[in-house]
């Protein structure tokens, strides 16, 4: 872990919400009873909110970025006035008031945006590939920034958060675990909040090579007390708190030919390409594997990708 | 154990091999010998039938060693001292003479082979049990220790059979059908005077060959006819036939004296439908009986039925039977088969097809948790997904939010407690130094535990996985006898919960982990296995209380 400079505790919050028909559909309604297993629309955003004041609460210099991922783009909800100033300069930097009051504004605009769509967003998984890299893009900007202005902000500093409830889209798999490796690289953690009803193999992942952590809440409904005891935490205090770990990652990865979820499959002895099937040549580096001689692709095992 | 008072109680240890001993406690009562190891982890618990083991036990000169020669193998003792070893041989001896003499009163006591296994493919299930070690280790458990019977242990491994008999070397091709025609061989001697045996086969054989005879059959027997003269009304009629063939017989053709039940459409049905299911290019009679079925004008009606009984008689032969020796016990009884034995020996000859191999697929549970909580996650997911939400649902959310605000406490303080219990729970069950130590044990968790403690595991879930499959198919509990099984088998279902309890708690850190991991699914399927009996036995009693109260209803 780098250096950290010890005046300044503060750092750089992503928050990735999922803004899509199957976390509201994993959701309970408003009429049911407001069980702690239960979390209806209303309490989630409030919950939510809630946490997110209170991260900028905990320091005044800590900065906060939200980002709605939809059916088939992402939004900015909110950005913290100083990384306006340090990327956009100072004339956007008037706009930021309260931030839940900014943020519950923006979403109601891009609901009202995304209800008015006919059909809906079932066909279209959130993407989650396309915020993630939006957010190492800001991450980045964030810290060049900085550390182009003297304030020597070492990478560490920067988190991610995913709150996701619906299902993994394969055949988002290579960007997402592209976006996966990307952080790991520039040493950005992944946590992951799972509100769907099953383990999602991606934040599972995610957190594993990152260094974050998953979590799929038991108790919905006190959703933000698992935020606030789980996520508030910046990298470096997590060295001395205990933090839920989970008993198993799901490491399966999809084919890059179907893009279909196996745990057992073919793999490029080049590029390291997963395939479900026995392929005649790589579709991603182009090497022809010869039949007659010993195959060069052996079925085994898929394993981490790290 | 059964109820009957110890004789003996020694502190003794059981040899599994070289290496290995393991301390335990001898108890012999008058009709069971057992061996409970102190630790149950380290090995399973040995019952053996006093009947079962000769009265000649082998003490080794010099050491405090006894050895027990019970059914397939020989169980060695390590006694305390040869002077202990001596006292309980003098016990034991007097129990097992007692025990060899009260079992050669009934003669089916006497009857049986030393090695306790029966039926017609000892030898072979011998062979078989000397083969596989797991198998052997399954049968001393099950088979010798009370909880399964013979017949039930074997049921389930008919294929293990077949496969062993087709590569012993006493392999047979299967026996099918004697190619000569019945109603010839009974007709010999010529004298009025006829003897026949009917064998269970001979009798399956007519009435596959005439479907008019099996329908008189079930028609006819008990209630009109005794089965003796059933078929001495047929035979008659066959003899009379034959001698008039023959030109022997005087007077009229005999009438067939099940004639009301003859009925060639239906039959032509049969033989068309069974035609679909037989590669035409290859059986030639079912071919050839299926044009002469037909009443053709051209042909005499006499020639016409010689043809037709020829051409049945050969599709039946090809058809075949099964062994007998795997199914029916082959001795030569009067016992015709019922309808459903009927059809289900109409079999096609094994040996004549490739050997079905079963497509069995290899479970592969990575994360047991994940297999763990699958059931909790159905159970809430169709809770969840009765409604599907849209952005408008969403849209109504936000707008009553930005009127309301925030409410204070947006949590109460009830749920909030149980989620804190809950991330401690994360925290404490895989965590810490367990985690770790987990992250630091590289491979699976077979790789990581001792090859003793594997042997255990490996041992623990053949047991639980050979009485889960016989638990499983004693339901529908349909009848007392499969109430009583079911019962039984879940007591000894339930022991082996209690011992991969016994071994989770006694194991230690990271071992406990590997273990826990490894018997997740097990006692996933043994919980399942458990609330499944109790979910049937209540409902039952329900049922059998409504049936009773509607009953009571009615006499009142």
């Amino acid at each position: 872990m780098a250096p950290f400079d010890e005046e300044d505790d503060s750092f750089l919050l992503v928050v990735i919400l999922e803004t899509h028909e199957d976390l509201w559909s994993s959701l309970a309604g408003e009429s049911q009873s407001a069980d702690i297993g239960n979390l209806s629309l209303t309490s989630f955003i409030q919950q939510v909110l809630v946490f997110l004041n209170t991260f900028l609460a905990i320091n005044e210099a800590n900065k906060l970025v939200v980002i709605a991922a939809c059916g088939d783009h992402s939004d900015i909800l909110y950005t913290t006035a100083s990384l306006h100033r340090e990327s956009q300069g100072p004339k956007k930097a008037a706009s930021s008031g309260n931030a839940s009051e900014e943020i519950l504004r923006k979403l109601h605009t891009l609901l009202q945006e995304e209800a008015a769509r006919p059909g809906g967003d079932s066909a279209r998984p959130a993407v989650l590939a396309g915020a993630l890299s939006r957010a190492l893009c800001l991450i980045n900007k964030a810290q060049v920034g900085n550390g182009g202005t003297g304030g020597g902000r070492a990478p560490g500093r920067a988190r991610l958060l995913v709150l996701k409830g619906s299902p993994d889209a394969t055949e988002q798999y290579i960007s997402v675990m592209n976006a996966i490796f990307a952080a790991q690289k520039v040493e950005v953690v992944i946590d992951a909040c799972m509100l769907g009803a099953h383990d999602s193999a991606f934040l599972q992942q995610a957190a594993h090579l990152t260094d974050g952590v998953y979590l799929r809440p038991k108790h919905k409904g006190a959703l933000l007390q698992y935020l606030l005891t789980v996520f508030c935490g910046d990298a470096f205090s997590r060295s001395f708190l205990e933090l839920p770990r989970p008993a198993g990652v799901d490491f399966r990865a999809a084919c890059f030919c179907h893009r279909r979820a196996i745990d057992l499959g073919y793999v490029c002895s080049v590029c390291l390409s997963i395939f479900c099937e026995n392929v005649t040549d790589c579709s991603t580096c182009g090497t022809a594997f010869r039949a007659g001689r010993t195959p060069a692709l052996k079925r085994k095992a898929v394993g981490p990708l790290s | 154990m059964d109820g009957s008072m110890s004789v003996l109680v020694k502190r003794v240890k059981y040899i599994v091999s070289k290496e290995l001993k393991v301390p335990g406690v001898l108890t012999v009562t008058e009709t069971q010998m057992c061996w409970a190891p102190h630790n149950p982890t380290q090995c399973q618990p040995i019952y053996a039938d006093i009947k079962s083991i000769p009265d000649s036990l082998q003490r080794a000169k010099g050491k405090p060693l006894l050895k027990v020669p019970v059914p397939n193998r020989a169980l060695v003792f390590e006694f305390e001292s040869e002077v202990d070893r001596d006292q309980a041989v003098d016990v034991i001896t007097p129990i097992l003479k007692e025990a060899q003499r009260k079992g050669k009163a009934p003669v089916a006591e006497a009857e049986r082979p030393p090695s306790g296994l029966q039926g017609p493919q000892a030898a072979l299930k011998q062979k078989l049990l000397q083969e596989d070690r797991d198998l052997q280790q399954l049968y001393n458990q099950l088979v010798s220790g009370g909880i399964l019977s013979e017949a039930e242990f074997w049921k389930g491994r008919q294929n293990l059979l077949k496969e062993a008999l087709r590569g012993s070397k006493d392999a047979r091709q299967q026996a099918g059908f004697k190619t000569a025609m019945i109603s010839e061989q009974t007709g010999e001697g010529g004298s009025r005077r006829v003897t026949l045996s009917l064998t269970p086969e001979i009798v399956q054989q007519l009435f596959a060959e005439k479907p008019h005879l099996h329908r008189a059959y079930t028609a006819m027997v008990p209630e009109k006819l005794s089965e003796k003269e059933f078929w001495e009304r047929y035979f008659n009629y066959e003899v009379a036939r034959k001698a008039k063939r023959q030109g022997k017989g005087t007077g009229d053709e005999p009438e067939d004296p099940y004639k009301e039940f003859k009925d060639e459409e239906l039959d032509f049905r049969e033989a068309q439908k069974r035609l679909q299911f037989v590669d035409a290019t290859v059986n030639l009679a079912a071919d050839y009986f299926d044009r002469d079925a037909r009443p053709s004008e051209a042909e005499a009606p006499d020639a016409r039925s010689m043809i037709r009984d020829i051409n049945k008689h050969a599709a039946v032969v090809l058809e075949g039977v099964p062994t007998p020796g795997l199914g029916a016990d082959g001795g030569p009884a009067k016992r015709p088969p019922t309808s459903g034995e009927h059809s289900s020996g109409r079999l096609v000859l094994d040996d004549l097809r490739k050997p079905w191999s079963a497509g069995f697929a290899e479970l592969r549970i990575q994360d047991p948790k994940r297999c763990y909580e699958s059931a909790a996650d159905a159970a809430t997911k169709s809770a969840a997904t009765g409604h599907r939400r849209t952005h408008a649902d969403a849209l109504h959310a936000t707008q009553a939010l930005c009127q309301a605000g925030i409410a204070s406490p947006p949590l109460s303080s009830h749920a909030a407690e149980a989620a804190l219990a809950d991330i401690a729970a994360l925290c404490r069950g895989a965590g810490g130094h367990q985690w770790d130590a987990l992250q630091a044990a590289s491979g699976p968790a077979q790789a990581n535990l001792s090859p003793q403690m594997q042997a255990v595991l490996r041992e623990v879930c053949l047991t639980a996985n050979e009485l889960l499959r016989h638990f499983w198919a004693t339901f529908p509990l349909s009848s007392p006898t499969r109430e009583a099984r079911a019962l039984r088998l879940k007591k000894a279902l339930a022991d082996q919960y209690d011992r991969t309890t016994a071994m989770q708690e006694s194991s230690q850190g990271i071992e406990r982990v590997h273990i826990t991991q490894l018997l997740k699914p097990l006692r996933l399927a043994l919980d399942t296995a458990l609330a499944k009996h109790d979910r049937e036995v209540d409902l039952k009693r329900a049922h059998d209380r409504a049936t009773s109260g509607s009953i009571a209803i009615e006499t009142a």
